[in-house]
């Protein structure tokens, strides 16, 4: 390790999250290298010496009149409070609306089974062609029990193989 | 207290709530604002961004921490993203004129020199050094934080440090230089 590896990793190092590989080569390199070494004792010194001086040289920048009144604007302008109205009317709707879905689900649910069962009833059921595939033969007969019409066959075939693909 | 009053008075709408709050803590985010950002027109307009933000999402503030520490992470976001949407002055442009210092006349500055001389240093780095700088020397965060909080690797952060340690050193005097021994 030459100095400028060393002096990359002393941060992490005084952080205790090197590698093990890297520690060691570290410290065999920090106990030749006086520089080096140096440099582990000022990045432990830093930090204190950086953050007051920096307070020093911050602590008189105030914000100017103009930019407050700005930024005071700024947020009182973006700022939206809650409005108790909406959320009076808003649940009830909700929950409304919500069983209006639930009714409409149940019913489209129902009504084709409620059909075909009637269908049954009145018309047995015709023998499904042979040369398709047992998918096919499934569609084919719900759609003649169901709908009552050969021509849609060949819709029902089509949509066999889409399914198939 | 005063935090909690002052924010029940924002969401009641007040309008002079919001004045008093930038009374409260502005100052505090403009000097934090000054940390990261090359000149006092970037930080007034970053600390402007934080609280229109901190408007938008008043309601997601719940408490958990003071309202300063909220609003510096509204603020660090926001100079994150300035950095990338912004083309940054050249800093050596915008800096108020002081009396040139230089590394041999540096045992005879008092401490007050030495501050301004190391935030003059500061915003010349660039904004990447600057900000993995503040983060390490003024924050005090672990490298693994500031790679999360800056979203690179810890390599480039180990890096970005070394190097802005390099610049500051030939930037601020030996004498005065925190990184000099």
């Amino acid at each position: 390790m030459n100095c400028k590896d060393c002096q990359i990793e002393i941060p992490e190092y005084a952080d205790g999250t090197t590698s093990p590989e890297v520690r060691l080569a570290l410290e065999s390199h920090l106990a030749v290298c006086d520089a080096c070494a140096t440099a582990l004792t000022r990045e432990r010194s830093a930090v204190s010496k950086f953050h007051s001086l920096l307070d020093q040289a911050l602590d008189q920048q105030r914000l100017a009149p103009a930019a407050r009144g700005r930024i005071a604007t700024a947020g009182g302008s973006a700022f939206r409070p809650a409005n108790p109205c909406r959320c009076a009317w808003f649940a009830p709707l909700a929950a409304a609306a919500a069983l209006l879905l639930l009714a409409s689900a149940s019913m489209i649910v129902a009504y084709p089974a409620r059909q075909t069962a009637m269908t049954t009833m009145r018309h047995p059921a015709p023998a499904a062609p042979s040369n398709m595939s047992d998918l096919t033969n499934a569609l084919c007969l719900l759609a003649k029990t169901s709908c009552l019409c050969n021509s849609s066959e060949n819709l029902v075939v089509n949509t066999a193989r889409r399914v198939s693909w | 207290m005063r935090e909690d009053a002052l924010l029940l008075r924002i969401r009641d709408n007040d309008p002079i709530a919001w004045n008093d709050l930038v009374e409260f803590v502005g100052d505090r985010l403009f000097q934090a604002a000054c940390r990261f950002c090359a000149n006092e027109h970037d930080a007034e307009n970053a600390v402007q961004e934080t609280f229109y933000r901190f408007a938008k999402t008043l309601s997601q503030f719940r408490g958990d921490s003071s309202l300063y520490t909220w609003l510096y992470g509204i603020l660090f976001n926001v100079v994150r993203q300035q950095r990338r949407t912004t083309s940054w002055l050249r800093f050596t442009d915008t800096l108020p004129e002081r009396e040139a210092t230089s590394p041999d006349a540096g045992a005879s500055l008092d401490s007050e020199t030495a501050a301004l001389s190391l935030s003059d240093a500061l915003q010349k780095l660039t904004p990447e050094h600057r900000m993995a700088l503040v983060l390490r020397y003024y924050d005090q965060l672990p490298v693994l934080e500031i790679a999360k909080r800056l979203g690179c690797s810890t390599g480039t952060v180990k890096s970005r440090l070394f190097h802005a340690r390099q610049q500051m050193s030939v930037l601020v005097p030996q004498s005065l230089n925190p990184f000099a021994s």
